[in-house]
């Protein structure tokens, strides 16, 4: 559905190196992303709002260079709605249907159908510097539906929304998926909300892509160290593969060696991940062929709801997530040497250069 | 004991404190604002009551200060619509885009503020009368020296300074995105900035317009050097001033002067009122 070829644009400032990404139809695309990655920017060229300076922007097959943002059918809303204050919320939505002269009944008729399957008819007459965020919010997507492109793109649709009307527009966006049948692409920093509504994500770190995937696959098995920290492995350590027996490698961090699942030949250097809630505790050693067992000493206790995150030095900073009965159980206080236990096939290593 | 008559010493110089010394700097800040305001207030009371009203009142239904009246109200507002004309998409390209050159482009644009009247008139006067341009135009029929197209040409070329920062702050408060969105609902590139730019931008375009039409009435000197001081030829409010001043007719000079007063008020007015983000 949008496809891009090594795509690299200079805007200001800013720049995209080299990107390809590829979004199939009716899939729920996030680009993940820190504050000032590029995210809006790759939205904005699917939306042919920039051309590209290299490379080349494919949209439903068609190469999409010399297609000006009009003729696109792709529908844009930012992360502050840019409705257009001079009219009332009925004008904001007609005014694409108004662009194309479609009949005034015909126009009334969609606006009303929008307003109301949006909730939003006591809005009508309003003007959008009177309205909420969550309200405002409404009207952006109804303007960018009434067009009824099949592509919609969104820049932070719940970042200026309150927790509780964020939950309920979670709802709506995937029912909002479902029901039309729409390609979305959605641009975020939350990882959160990827997790909750994403089919597929790409990662973009200083306008770069770093990685693209299944959203499962990409938080767990993160490609680089760079998308390990992105994506909150809580566990990142630098190592160098010992040996190598039947796709388990010995892995030597800071004197310590760590089993992982791993096609690595030794010398390799890899980034170790692990995710904290792997990692379990015990005041025996209680090890196994396939399991890591690390002596360190607790640091500090830090409780986040019914689980605990445990902090240890076993020679380099280890995290554990454990539930407080745990805690209670093995009566642990900081200071205590404990072991720390995680299975091979829960470590993952990624590369420790940010190349994909 | 001691330490209570400690306490109550401290307490009398917190009371000290704060009562009685004086903040010298607000009083001599506000002061020396409200003297200048006295000041212009004075001035402009001297100005419009130096003559008796019913003097005042006669030269104004004079035929010379209704022609100067005619003439300036035609010249400022030819004079700003070419502003409008000219200014409006010049900010624009200031406002949004990028380009080589833009900070030395910024810099001449605002030059004739800078540049004394006088000086642009001289700068006019050649180039009309002096140039193969200047002759060119004069063969189709636009001569400028010594005519009221002079005057037009003048207040142009003085005045357009004030349109143009005023218009490229005004689009520089208003984001490209929503243009971003209105081509996303299928407008072209001109349909987008007709549709929601301008419109967002009126409040702008209206108080450019009226600074830059009431300072077009008021233009003397480059409009004094291409199109000279003429009576009932090329005679606008402020050349009338100052030729009846020079000669003696109070009352003429006053009223001019009592017109371009209004003018100037009511403008500054609607300005404050009306400009929002738009700023010199």
């Amino acid at each position: 559905m949008i496809e891009f070829n090594n795509v690299c644009l200079q805007l200001g400032d800013f720049h995209l190196h080299d990107v390809c990404l590829k979004v199939g139809k009716g899939e729920y695309y996030f680009i993940l992303g820190p504050s000032g990655a590029g995210k809006t920017v790759i939205l904005e060229a699917i939306a042919g709002l920039h051309a590209s300076d290299s490379g080349t922007v494919r949209i439903r097959g068609k190469d999409a260079g010399a297609m000006s943002p009009e003729k696109r059918n792709v529908a844009l809303v930012y992360q502050d709605y840019s409705l257009f204050p001079h009219m009332t919320v009925y004008d904001n939505i007609a005014f694409g249907l108004r662009m194309k002269k479609l009949p005034p009944g015909e126009i009334a008729r969609r606006v009303h159908e929008l307003l109301a399957s949006f909730g939003i008819e006591g809005l009508k007459d309003r003007h959008p510097l009177t309205m909420s965020g969550g309200e405002q919010q409404r009207v952006a997507i109804a303007r960018a539906l009434a067009v009824e492109p099949d592509i919609l793109l969104l820049d932070e649709p719940l970042a200026a929304l309150d927790p509780i009307t964020k939950e309920t527009f979670i709802g709506e966006l995937r029912d909002l998926h479902r029901k039309h049948g729409l390609t979305i692409v959605q641009v975020t920093h939350s990882r959160g909300e990827a997790l909750q509504l994403a089919t597929r994500v790409g990662v973009i770190i200083e306008g770069s892509l770093v990685a693209e995937g299944e959203t499962a696959t990409v938080f767990a098995r993160p490609v680089t160290k760079q998308v390990a920290q992105f994506v909150g492995v809580d566990n990142i350590l630098d190592g160098v593969v010992v040996r190598n027996h039947d796709g388990i490698a010995d892995i030597d961090v800071n004197g310590e060696e760590i089993k992982a699942q791993s096609d690595h030949d030794p010398g390799d250097s890899v980034t170790v991940c692990l995710r904290a809630e792997n990692v379990g505790l015990s005041r025996a050693d209680t090890g196994g062929e396939m399991k890591n067992v690390l002596k360190g000493v607790v640091t500090d206790l830090n409780p986040k709801g019914p689980v605990v995150r445990v902090g240890l030095d076993c020679g380099f900073p280890l995290a554990a997530m454990v539930f407080q009965k745990t805690i209670d159980e093995l009566k642990l206080c900081v200071g205590d040497t404990v072991f720390a236990i995680f299975d091979a096939w829960t470590v993952h290593l990624a590369e420790p250069e940010g190349v994909c | 004991m001691e330490r209570d008559t400690q306490k109550a010493a401290g307490e009398g110089e917190d009371y000290h404190l704060t009562e009685i010394r004086p903040d010298w700097l607000k009083i001599i800040t506000i002061a020396a604002s409200l003297v200048l305001t006295g000041f212009i207030v004075a001035l402009l009371l001297l100005v419009v009551s130096h003559p008796a009203p019913e003097a005042v009142l006669a030269s104004l239904m004079s035929e010379e200060i209704q022609f100067a009246i005619t003439l300036s109200l035609i010249t400022s507002i030819v004079s700003t619509l070419l502003c409008i004309l000219v200014a409006v998409p010049a900010a624009y390209a200031l406002a949004r885009y990028r380009f080589f050159g833009k900070n030395v482009v910024n810099m001449v644009l605002d030059m004739p503020l800078a540049l004394p009247p006088l000086v642009a008139g001289v700068g006019l006067l050649l180039l009309f009368g002096t140039t193969p341009f200047g002759q060119a135009l004069a063969d189709i029929g636009l001569v400028f020296v010594f005519t009221p197209l002079g005057i037009i040409a003048a207040q142009f070329f003085v005045n357009l300074p004030f349109m143009l920062r005023i218009m490229r702050s005004t689009f520089e408060s208003i984001s490209p995105r929503y243009e971003y969105v209105a081509k996303t609902l299928g407008c072209s590139d001109f349909q987008a900035i007709w549709r929601v730019t301008l419109p967002m931008a009126a409040n702008g375009l209206l108080a450019g317009s009226v600074i830059t039409w009431s300072k077009g009435i008021g233009e003397f000197g480059a409009a004094l050097l291409v199109a000279g001081a003429t009576r009932m030829q090329t005679e606008t409010l402020p050349i009338s001033l100052f030729l009846n001043m020079s000669c003696g007719k109070l009352e003429l000079a006053i009223s001019a002067a009592t017109i371009l007063i209004v003018i100037s008020v009511v403008s500054l007015y609607i300005f404050e009122r009306y400009g929002g983000a738009a700023r010199f």
